[in-house]
């Protein structure tokens, strides 16, 4: 018949066992946390780096619309369809590829914020177009 | 990609944009002699930097299969190749060691392409400065391929003298078929196809040089996109035993970009074979709902919202209905609170595409939806005989005596009494509830008085259906094109088409102002009409402008009243634009929607700003 300390050092040994798993496991999240995955849509590929460029220029266009409308309106519709649309046309261009690059993500949030602002017939919002059209030209994908 | 930027101080970088912008709009008058230019290379294991007179150092390809053009003035040129320097890769100015140093001569108004291929293979001793051959590939690149189709353009680069090749590319099946041949060329070293039209798919390319045994193993996989223009180049380098080795690449030279939704594109929207045509759909009525499409009843397109354009639709070339529908119908209150949706009729178009045509398809117009809740209920009466007379009651005193069918619109809802008579005809009476928004049917058929039945006999059907409302207002407009024309060397091209049913007819114009600019103060260069006098639903021509900050200009036709303009638009190099001219349906204001259409890849910066 098995002593008491069989029995303890049975019991000792599975502890150590699971320890050891779930240090390892715990590890191996640590590891998958911190490590930052590959952007999707890799850059690498030609076709997307060249829909980055055609979404640039198209969101330029977009941005000189979304400006020259708003400007010479003398009592700016913000509120209006164009500009809610043209808006939102540009934060999809934006969102879609924001994936692809810290540029993208950059473009994105400043998108959200003058949407936002157009969304809510804030006056500045022509501002936030001017800026956004700034930032593109400073930084062409 | 992370990319880091440093900030030069904004002084500078504003006179630095300033000079760009001057260069830029200065094209105008180089436009005959500019040239666009790139370097692609075949088989060298290196980055390669080029180095062209009066500017910069690049790289010739940042990204593999991407080379992008750089606009030079035509005539000839001195090329400096330089290997990047082994401290610096990525930096082009730490670049010392040349390669090789070529004069060319560059046509004006044509893409030029600089092919550099290593005379040694990749398993030879590495060389800091490997033995190159270089071949100049021209072609003006004035077109996407249409419809689904790719394009497909194969030089060999190198090789000895008198070298031929024979080069099959064959499609390959989606079954356990084996590939078809379907483009087959023989080329001698330095020499070009002429570029071939494929449908896009998977495709391998097999190079032979004896005749029978490819010398590409295994065969180069090719992914042709629709709507795109690539260029293969074939080298043959020697290996280290001194035998002839064929290695192959693929790069892009233009592209039809798809709008964001692309990734959910349904599975019918795949190419179906060379005899396609291309469909795109945009919605541009302000005040409707977002919409699906059917082409040929199938879905195509859902939930296309306004000022959006559609995913591109391949279609096999022939006759094609195209139906329009709210994405979500309208719900009106029916009876005791119950809620409905009221079926719409659809917009609908037919068009006839032929084979490798592309064509836009416009919903237009003011969306009227149906009667407000609470609007009065419809009532169809369908009598036999044809001439009986119909005495029909209803609420507030309603009364009306009518004879025959009748089509009754807006009347109000509650209880009515329809009592039909006709001599020689037991007389009938019918009751019913008119409900809102709604149409009833009601049929009544007399019986003919018999002597031996005294009870009469009345046949009634009552039917109630929803009369289907309207999108009175709306319209589809086609516009077909043969293709997504590219634009010539250092230009953009512009195309306006008037989608806006109650804006006057327009003066269309670009403003090429010095600077690049579209400032007042700024003297104005040229003003480019695309059309004059261009109304609802005509487009223009496609126009070059040159690259730059310009402004797009739509006049009251035939006056000097400036109704709309875009200030400070960017034109870029390479980028074929549609702008789609939209109205405010409260205000008739005009809005300029653009969508780009077609891209010709430039060097990272190359593009004005």
């Amino acid at each position: 018949m098995p002593r008491i300390g069989s029995y303890v050092r049975r019991f000792r040994a599975i502890i150590v066992t699971m320890l050891v798993v779930a240090t390892v496991a715990g590890v191996a999240a640590l590891l998958e946390a911190t490590h930052e995955p590959p952007l999707p849509g890799a850059s690498s590929d030609p076709h997307l780096l060249l829909d980055d460029v055609a979404a640039g220029a198209e969101v330029a266009a977009l941005l000189a619309s979304l400006r020259s409308g708003l400007a010479t309106r003398t009592t700016p519709d913000l509120a209006g369809s164009h500009p809610r649309r043209l808006a939102d046309r540009v934060a999809a261009a934006a969102e879609v590829r924001q994936a692809r690059s810290p540029w993208w993500q950059i473009v994105a949030q400043e998108v959200a914020d003058m949407r936002s602002r157009i969304a809510s017939g804030d006056v500045a919002a022509l501002d936030a177009v001017a800026q956004l059209e700034e930032r593109l030209r400073a930084d062409w994908p | 990609v992370t990319r880091t930027r440093v900030r030069p101080p904004v002084a500078l970088t504003r006179s630095l944009a300033a000079l760009a912008l001057a260069w830029a709009v200065s094209l105008p008058v180089l436009a005959a002699e500019v040239s666009s230019f790139r370097v692609v290379t075949a088989d060298v294991d290196d980055a390669v930097v080029v180095q062209l007179p009066g500017r910069a150092p690049f790289l010739a390809e940042a990204v593999p299969g991407l080379p992008g053009f750089v606009l030079v003035e035509a005539g000839p040129m001195v090329v400096t190749l330089l290997l990047p320097a082994t401290d610096a890769p990525d930096d082009p100015a730490a670049a010392s060691t040349v390669l090789a140093r070529l004069e060319i001569d560059l046509e004006g108004a044509t893409y030029a392409t600089l092919v550099v291929s290593s005379t040694t293979s990749s398993g030879a001793p590495p060389s800091r400065a490997p033995p190159l051959a270089t071949y100049l590939l021209v072609e003006e690149l004035d077109a996407l391929p249409p419809g689904a189709n790719a394009s497909l353009q194969i030089a060999l680069a190198g090789g000895e003298g008198g070298t031929v090749v024979d080069i099959d590319v064959r499609r390959v099946a989606s079954d356990d078929r084996s590939p078809e041949a379907t483009l087959a060329v023989t080329l001698a070293a330095g020499r070009a196809a002429p570029r071939a039209v494929l449908p896009a798919g998977p495709y391998e390319l097999l190079v032979t040089t004896d005749g029978t045994t490819p010398s590409i193993s295994p065969p180069l996989a090719l992914d042709l996109r629709p709507g795109t223009a690539y260029t293969v180049v074939v080298s043959l380098p020697h290996d280290a035993s001194g035998a002839v080795a064929a290695v192959a690449r693929a790069v892009i030279d233009a592209v039809r970009p798809e709008p964001p939704q692309l990734a959910t594109a349904p599975a019918d929207a795949t190419p179906h074979g060379a005899e396609t045509a291309a469909l795109h759909v945009v919605h541009l009525s302000p005040d409707a709902p977002p919409v699906d499409v059917l082409v040929d009843g199938r879905g195509a397109v859902r939930d296309l919202a306004f000022l959006s354009r559609s995913h591109t639709l391949f279609v096999p070339a022939g006759r094609h209905e195209v139906r329009v529908y709210p994405h979500r119908p309208p719900r009106r209150t029916v009876g005791e609170g119950a809620r409905r949706a009221v079926a719409l009729e659809p917009v609908v178009t037919v068009l006839n595409l032929a084979a490798g045509t592309s064509a836009t398809v416009v919903l237009t117009g003011s969306y009227e939806p149906p009667p407000d809740e609470g609007g009065g209920g419809h009532l169809s009466l369908q009598v036999d005989p044809a001439d009986a007379t119909v005495t029909l009651a209803g609420p507030r005193g309603y009364r009306a005596v009518l004879r025959g069918d009748q089509f009754l619109v807006g009347l109000e809802p509650g209880p009515y009494r329809a009592e039909v008579a006709r001599a020689g005809y037991v007389g009938a009476t019918y009751e019913l509830e008119l409900l809102p928004q709604t149409t009833s049917l009601v049929s009544i058929t007399l019986q003919e008085e018999q002597p031996d039945t005294p009870t009469t006999e009345v046949e009634e059907r009552l039917e109630r259906l929803d009369r289907p409302a309207t999108w009175r207002g709306l319209e589809l407009q086609p516009y077909a094109d043969t293709g997504a024309p590219l634009p010539p060397p250092g230009h953009a091209l512009v195309r306006v088409v008037h989608t806006a049913p109650t804006v006057t007819p327009l003066d269309v114009a670009v403003a090429l102002l010095a600077a690049g600019g579209a400032d007042d103060a700024e003297p104005l260069l040229e003003r480019r009409f695309l059309a004059q006098g261009l109304g609802f639903p005509n487009p223009t021509p496609y126009t070059s402008v040159p690259a730059g900050d310009h402004a797009l200009e739509l006049w009251v036709a035939g006056t000097r009243t400036l109704l709309h303009e875009l200030t400070r638009l960017p034109f870029l190099a390479g980028v074929t634009y549609i702008f789609f001219v939209s109205a405010d349906p409260r205000t008739n204001e005009v809005w300029l929607v653009p969508v780009v259409e077609a891209v010709i890849p430039h060097l990272r910066g190359e593009a004005p700003r």
